[in-house]
């Protein structure tokens, strides 16, 4: 647990440009300033060092304004620092020096901001908690206890009381957790599945719903469901006076035929079928790489050849021809005797070494058909997506009465944006077939005539740029395509609204679809009662995780309580009335309640409880504040407290216990306590009761507005320095009173040499009253043994001399031995007490 | 989070889980809660819930088919 070991001060509340340090060498030190001197600013200046705010402005602030500007002083000069300093020793032994620096005061809107150094590194809160302080959540972090954070507990409203105690219990975090879970609650109830939704639009357009309603209070069977549609098709049916078949696939099919037949009445939607394609590709590489291969290989074979070679072929198919071992008849011209054995082996040679050029023209032959059904593909493609109204031909639209004058009738003025992208879209697909025709006639012409003169063509160029073209022109009626499809899309989606209302049909068309995927239906309604399922498990597990929370804190409360009475115990010790317990409200966890027993003797058992707030006057209400701060202080102990006035002046008994019982409880628990105090008799009273301590003693005091600390309790320097102005006085009355003075400081130096060789030796408890009644006789055999410089003990026995006369009223010591007298001391106190 | 709160955190949330049954859905959520970033843990909990459902919902499906 850290230990402080000086606070530095500058430019923090009241204090001034200057820094003002207070050191602490004892486990306890007390602090005396009457009212409006800067004790708080010390208490607060603690608290700003260890969390960078000062809790007042968290507790009490109605309004974020009313703090600002309030942590620097209003004095200092713009180009101060305002920061708190202090050197801490931690459980190793090790020193560090934290050091805040305020950065930015409290706005009107805004918080205070600051930064924090430990050995003058940059750093966060989180090194606080490596250096061993352990801060609780804010803003009650810091162990520092004020006259506002007492009164707080009972001023504050209910929620404000609870809030508080779940921050010193640190069950917020609990909160927050439970505030996430409930939170996703939400994100589970969402709207219904999309085939619910449908069945809801269908219900609530469709006549003759009632069985499809029926579906919707419940989750029901697959059966139920199949019934309730085959019903309904059979409720259509019958309105319109059609015959239901007894099938139910068959009555849905009835159902749309009768939806077909009412909607053409009003308007042959159907001419706004949007046809789909196959898909077309344009030639492959490989295609062309087999015409002109054949191109190539035509080149090498000389013209002879290729004009005979199927001549010759046949020559050598004849049986006769092939064999001949003499010479023959020529079969092809009548020779006689003119095939002979060598030239039959000729004609062999030329074939076999020419014989790949069929197969390659085969192949090419092959490629182009290809090609020639290819532009016919396409050619037939663009005939599929012409526009339906167009491909149905005039007679059809004149028949049924698909006319756009119609279709603007029954959309309004309102449509006429629509009707003309429509028109648009519908003129740019027709120019795009057009084009498309064009350009797979010229292609598909092109690949007849190059097949028809294929042995003397030379390059596949206008081919290919023919079917370029046509891949050109293909991509573009694939985009017009999608623009009319779109625009069609759309206007049939408005048209087939009104068509069906003007029709009667509304919700039938819903109606079709949904009988079609009943499975789609039955597992949304699943789905759907499983979430109403979890969204009941999750309310569920929201109750028990409030229980958990309650019997969390209840624990903690019940310690809590355990150990806030035994701090009242020792506070107010044999009071009838007494602390019992602080806790949670049944059944309302915004209200924590303090009981207290209102006993009439020391049997506590059957004490009436009562709430303390009700019975509790206003001094035990602030020693009940006290108890509560101790028991929360001693649960993370931070190695020190400060106390910015604890006590009511006024509550004798109450502040003797605190003084007497409560401080040395907690130094004895190893605890550094700092007080401050406007009570003059507590000052005292801590000053005297833990002398033995050697207790550091200040003085708080304001002069022009800024806070002085004065150290009173280093006896030997406060006597060095009152003795000075006398030591410089002429007069022999000043003089012989700096004697005197300068004769108890030897005496104390002497003291506090040997009570500190004492305490490294490992007596604790060596005190400077062991050595009462002891004068520099009895104590100098002591002291030299312990002195350093072999000049130190002469210089003792010089001063012994010097300043003897001043006691004993004899002659009055020099100016100058005096002097030498005040030289030697400080020295002395410098070389060996500090 | 300072190190200081997290163990106080900890501890808080180890008390809680004892006093859960650890089978039941709170003790799952205030687990998945917890080992969740404060700011994911609303989500975090939610795709628990979610996955629930889902799982749920195949039950009801396949018992409808068992029927069928």
């Amino acid at each position: 647990m850290p230990k402080i070991k000086w606070i530095e001060i500058n430019g923090f509340r009241s204090f001034g440009d200057g820094p003002q340090r207070l050191e602490f060498g004892s486990p306890i030190a007390v602090a005396w300033g009457p009212n409006s001197q800067g004790k708080t600013s010390i208490a607060e200046a603690f608290e700003f060092l260890l969390t960078g705010i000062i809790c007042r402005c968290e507790l009490t602030a109605s309004v974020q304004d009313e703090f600002a500007d309030s942590l620097r002083n209003a004095h200092i000069p713009d180009s101060a620092t305002v920061f708190v300093a202090a050197c801490i020793e931690t459980s190793t032994g090790a020193t560090h020096v934290l050091r805040r620096t305020l950065i930015e005061d409290y706005g009107k809107k805004n918080k205070c901001s600051s930064s924090l150094t430990v050995d003058g590194k940059p750093t966060n809160e989180d090194e606080l908690n490596k250096l061993g302080f352990q801060l609780s959540t804010p803003p009650l972090s810091a162990p520092i206890l004020f006259q506002h954070t007492l009164g707080y507990l009972f001023s504050a409203t209910p929620k404000e009381r609870s809030m508080y105690f779940k921050r010193l219990l640190e069950v917020a975090d609990l909160e927050e957790l439970r505030e996430a879970i409930s939170e996703a609650g939400k994100l589970i109830v969402g709207d219904p599945p999309p085939p619910l939704l449908a069945l809801q639009g269908c219900i609530s357009t469709l006549k003759n719903s009632a069985k499809l309603q029926g579906l919707l209070s419940s989750v029901p069977t697959a059966k139920a469901i199949s019934s309730a549609f085959s019903e309904t098709a059979s409720d259509l049916l019958k309105a319109a006076r059609v015959q239901v078949p007894p099938d139910e696939n068959e009555r849905y099919a009835q159902v749309r035929d009768l939806l077909t037949q009412l909607r053409s009445k009003t308007f042959p939607v159907a001419g706004l079928t949007v046809a789909v394609a196959a898909t077309w590709s344009a030639p492959a590489d490989a295609t062309w790489q087999d015409i002109e291969a054949f191109l190539k290989k035509a080149k090498e074979v000389d013209e002879e050849t290729k004009r005979l070679s199927r001549l010759l072929s046949e020559v050598l198919a004849v049986p006769d021809v092939a064999a001949i071992t003499s010479p023959i008849d020529c079969p092809v011209c009548a020779t006689p005797k003119a095939l002979t054995p060598d030239r039959v082996q000729t004609i062999r040679n030329r074939l076999t070494a020419n014989r790949d050029y069929d197969s390659s023209r085969r192949t090419a032959e092959s490629a182009l058909r290809d090609l020639e059904g290819m532009a016919n593909s396409l050619a037939r493609i663009a005939k599929q997506l012409e526009p339906q109204p167009i491909a149905l031909k005039r007679e059809w639209r004149r028949k049924n009465g698909f006319a756009i004058r119609k279709v603007r009738e029954l959309l309004g003025t309102s449509a006429d944006g629509l009707v003309r992208d429509w028109l648009r879209a519908t003129a740019q697909l027709l120019r795009a077939i057009r084009a498309v025709k064009l350009a797979t006639t010229d292609a598909g012409n092109a690949s007849k005539t190059f097949t028809a003169n294929l042995a003397n063509q030379t390059s596949t160029s206008l081919l290919r740029e023919l079917f370029e073209k046509c891949a050109t022109a293909c991509q573009k009626m694939r985009d017009a395509q999608d623009r009319y499809a779109d625009s069609t899309t759309r206007l049939k989606s408005e048209l087939q609204a009104v068509i069906d209302k003007q029709s009667a049909v509304e919700g039938w068309e819903n109606f079709l679809e949904l009988a079609a995927s009943q499975a789609e239906l039955f597992d949304a309604f699943a789905e759907r009662r499983a979430a109403t399922m979890v969204a009941y498990q999750h309310i569920q597990a929201i109750k028990e995780i409030d229980r958990a929370i309650e019997c969390v804190l209840e624990a903690k409360f019940s310690s809590l309580s355990s150990e806030v009475g035994v701090w009242w115990d020792r506070l107010r010790p044999d009071e009838e009335t007494f602390f019992y317990s602080v806790k949670q409200r049944p059944k309302a966890r915004r209200t924590v309640d303090f009981k207290v027993g209102v006993s009439l003797g020391p049997d506590r058992t059957k004490a009436p409880l009562r709430d303390a707030v009700a019975v509790f006057s206003q001094s035990q209400l602030h020693c009940l504040g006290l108890a509560s701060f101790l028991a929360r202080s001693m649960r993370e102990p931070n190695g020190f407290m400060v106390f910015d006035d604890p006590v009511v002046s006024s509550d004798e008994d109450y502040r003797a216990h605190f003084v007497c019982t409560v401080l040395e409880e907690l130094i004895n628990q190893g605890q550094q306590v700092i007080l401050l105090t406007q009570d003059q008799r507590t000052w005292k009273d801590v000053s005297e009761l833990y002398a033995s301590k050697d207790v550091d003693v200040f003085q708080i005091t304001r002069d022009t507005g800024v806070t002085t600390v004065t150290k009173t309790s280093d006896g030997l320097a406060a006597m060095l320095t009152k003795a000075e102005p006398y030591v410089r006085n002429e007069h022999p009355k000043m003089r012989k009173r700096a004697a005197e003075i300068l004769r108890d400081a030897l005496e104390r130096f002497c003291k506090e040499l040997l009570v500190k060789n004492r305490r490294e030796q490992g007596e604790a408890a060596a005190k400077i009253t062991d050595y009462d009644g002891k004068t520099l006789g009895d104590l100098f055999p002591k002291v030299n043994p312990l002195l350093k410089d072999p000049s130190h003990p002469g210089k003792l026995k010089f001063m012994k001399g010097a300043l003897n006369p001043g006691k004993h009223d004899d002659t009055i010591p020099s100016k100058g031995d005096l002097s030498c007298a005040l030289g030697y001391l400080k020295k002395f106190r410098a070389d060996y007490l500090m | 989070m300072s190190t200081n709160s997290t163990t106080k955190h900890a501890g808080n949330v180890a008390a809680l889980l004892a006093t859960l049954t650890k089978d039941s859905l709170a003790y799952k959520l205030v687990d998945v809660a917890n080992n969740a970033e404060p700011q994911e843990r609303a989500a975090a909990v939610a795709a628990v819930l979610q996955e629930r459902v889902k799982a749920l919902s195949k039950e009801l499906v396949y018992a409808k088919d068992q029927v069928d």
